[in-house]
């Protein structure tokens, strides 16, 4: 009873939190997720959840209100709606715009959710079907794909793989200790919190270092009251409607796209403006202030939620990079997301379904209440943003177990993502390895005494050899795309 | 520096320690306490090797082009490095003097960095920072920070007089 009346307040406050991370150029949700991943403890597991999940859908729509008044996407999603939100904005609808945005969101979220709300247990019964072959194919395919989507599968596999190794660090199936170089803190393997709140919030830092404010001054025309904005909403309301074989569209891009391993919002999002702008009837308004166009990409921006939530809770595999960060929550609090999670607690999968559908609700009231006043936290100058991140990083890392040596792990984990993004190697697959570390040696060694010594069983599993050929056909495709430059 | 030649570092680095992974673990008697571990490693190993060949032809091309570094790019490499420092004395700050101390000096030091100096500010912020995490982690939620190197020195200090 008492997490019911937590969550009335959690949720807002998690949208709260998430819109105002993604509506800071340069502040990913991300990073909002990862450092609110330490306070989320002090709560229930579903409470916890919902509190990062919250700030996971405020941030999806955060990213769209600077892409929207100053064309600067908050978020890497956001970047197709600076296509026609920034247009829109300099012919002086900018509430119209940031309108459509909200409304899009709203939509995306809920329509999402819905899908996963019915589609969830078909889904859970075709997991269970999964063995320990198929979870191993699936965890490779998972960084294929990523590679594929990145346009480098190499560097998506070497890191992957590098990611996997980090993860086993820790103890082996006897319980001696492997991979931990005498350091006898990493024993239970490298602290969670510490690697992913290095990894994406403090590697961030050094690239915010390289500007000396995130935006301007100036560069913005002071925002009306917000009252100026709920006027345009009414409006707004009735006019989307026009739009909604592109509500579905990209919903469904959205939600698709989102339950491929690491596809996430950011691609879910381009697609679906593409989509739009080349079945429309104004395609030539498209770029030049289309609110379809705004409509496309938030829609499908939000909608991949749902999607990338649906693959980390059924298969244990996070659809995208603030999925891992979710996935993380859970195991923080002791859930294992994955077929069992479905089979044995299916109940909290419903409850997180349906605390994202009040959210979207929340979202609205939310959303109003921060498009007039979020412009003024971008005038944050660096100087004061950076240490903020860095203590409060070093601080998360720490607070877990008291540990010293976490600090350490933060900065190494932040050198290391700040190295990978850099030199242009995913982060995504390195995160996935790091967490996909512990199933895939539990599945590996099942798969090996099953497999090991009659290979040719596994031609008699029909969902391994679609998973394959799912993979080979995504590298042949890719090799024959890329043949040009791979020769070259 | 070259973007390859950092590449073929990083590369050669994450392969000694993968290797002494691998040698770590080799010897074990019971298979599941070394399989994964040894596919990882010759997988990584396989993948790294034609990684580390890519980036030596890349190397090898660019290094016959010349390259002016540009005052405003080396600046912004001067201001990450000294970041980069600013942090690992920050670290070596909360070993000596714990968490707090070291997180009011750090921040201070973390501001001049980036180019903060009016002394008010440079007091004035780290000390509201500092302030909010005392009340914040330390009082309200009964965080532990680990404890200084300092106390430990004094309190031997103390208990040998």
């Amino acid at each position: 009873m008492s997490a019911h009346w937590k969550l009335l307040f959690i949720v807002p406050l998690g949208l709260a939190l998430g819109t105002s991370f993604g509506a800071i150029p340069g502040i990913s949700v991300t990073l909002g997720m990862a450092l609110i991943l330490i306070p989320s403890l002090w709560f229930s597991p579903i409470v916890g959840i919902v509190f990062v999940s919250s700030v996971y859908t405020g941030g999806l729509y955060g990213g769209g209100i600077t892409a929207t008044i100053l064309n600067i996407p908050g978020t890497a999603a956001g970047v197709p709606t600076t296509f026609d939100g920034y247009p829109m904005t300099k012919q002086g609808r900018q509430y119209e715009a940031l309108g459509y945005g909200l409304l899009s969101s709203f939509i995306g979220t809920l329509i999402g959710w819905f899908i996963m709300f019915i589609a969830i247990k078909p889904i859970a019964g075709f997991v269970l079907l999964f063995g320990p072959a198929e979870m191993f194919m699936l965890i490779t395919m998972a960084f294929v794909l990523i590679g594929v989507a990145g346009g480098e599968v190499l560097k998506s596999l070497l890191v992957g793989v590098l990611g996997l190794l980090i993860g086993t660090i820790g103890i082996d199936s006897l319980a001696v200790p492997r991979g931990n170089f005498g350091i006898l803190e990493l024993s239970d393997g490298v602290p969670f919190i510490a690697s992913m709140v290095g990894l994406f919030a403090l590697s961030e830092v050094f690239f915010l270092a390289s500007g000396t404010t995130i935006v301007e001054k100036g560069a913005i025309k002071e925002l009306k009251t917000p009252w100026s904005f709920l006027a345009t909403l009414p409006k707004i309301i009735w006019e989307i409607r026009k739009f909604k074989v592109t509500v579905f569209r990209s919903t469904f891009i959205g939600v698709f796209i989102g339950l491929l391993p690491a596809a996430g919002a950011n691609i879910a999002s381009m697609l679906s403006y593409g989509q739009a702008k080349n079945s429309s009837k104004n395609k030539d308004r498209f770029g030049k202030g289309e609110p379809e166009g705004v409509v496309a990409s938030e829609i499908a921006n939000n909608a991949s939620e749902s999607g990338a939530s649906a693959t980390m809770l059924a298969f244990g595999i996070p659809g995208g990079t603030a999925a891992a960060i979710l996935m993380a929550a859970m195991f923080m609090h002791g859930l294992t997301p994955g077929p069992y999670l479905l089979r044995d607690q299916m109940e909290f999968v419903y409850a997180i379904i349906i605390s994202n559908f009040f959210q979207a609700l929340l979202l609205i009231p939310i959303g109003c209440l921060f498009v007039a006043y979020m412009g003024r936290i971008v005038y944050i100058q660096n100087c004061y943003l950076i240490p903020t991140i860095i203590v409060l990083s070093i601080l998360g890392g720490i607070a877990e177990r008291g540990y010293l040596i976490d600090a350490v792990i933060v900065v190494v984990f932040g050198t290391i993502g700040y190295l990978l993004r850099k030199l242009g190697y995913p982060l995504i697959s390195f995160i996935l390895g790091i967490l996909l570390a512990q199933t895939l040696d539990v599945e590996f060694s099942r798969a090996f005494r099953l497999y090991g010594h009659q290979p040719q069983l596994l031609l008699e599993r029909p969902i391994f050899l679609l998973l394959f050929f799912i993979m080979a056909f995504a590298l042949i495709v890719f090799t024959i795309q890329n043949r040009k430059r791979i020769i070259k | 520096m070259n973007r390859y030649l950092i590449t073929l570092c990083m590369l050669t680095f994450a392969t000694g320690l993968s290797v002494a992974y691998y040698l770590e673990v080799k010897d074990r008697s019971h298979l599941d306490q070394k399989l994964v571990v040894t596919f990882l490693v010759f997988s990584f190993l396989f993948l790294a090797c034609i990684e580390f060949i890519t980036n030596l032809i890349a190397l090898c091309k660019s290094m016959g082009r010349s390259q002016h570094p540009k005052s405003s790019s080396f600046e912004i490499i001067s201001t990450e490095l000294l970041l980069a420092l600013v942090v690992v004395i920050y670290l070596f700050l909360i070993w000596i003097t714990g968490f707090l101390i070291g997180t009011g000096i750090g921040f201070a030091l973390f501001m001049y960095v980036l180019r903060v100096r009016k002394i008010f500010n440079l007091i004035m912020y780290p000390l509201c920072c500092v302030f909010a995490i005392y009340l914040i982690f330390q009082r309200f939620l009964g965080v532990t920070f680990p404890s200084p190197m300092l106390s430990r020195i004094i309190r031997d200090f103390f208990s040998g007089i």
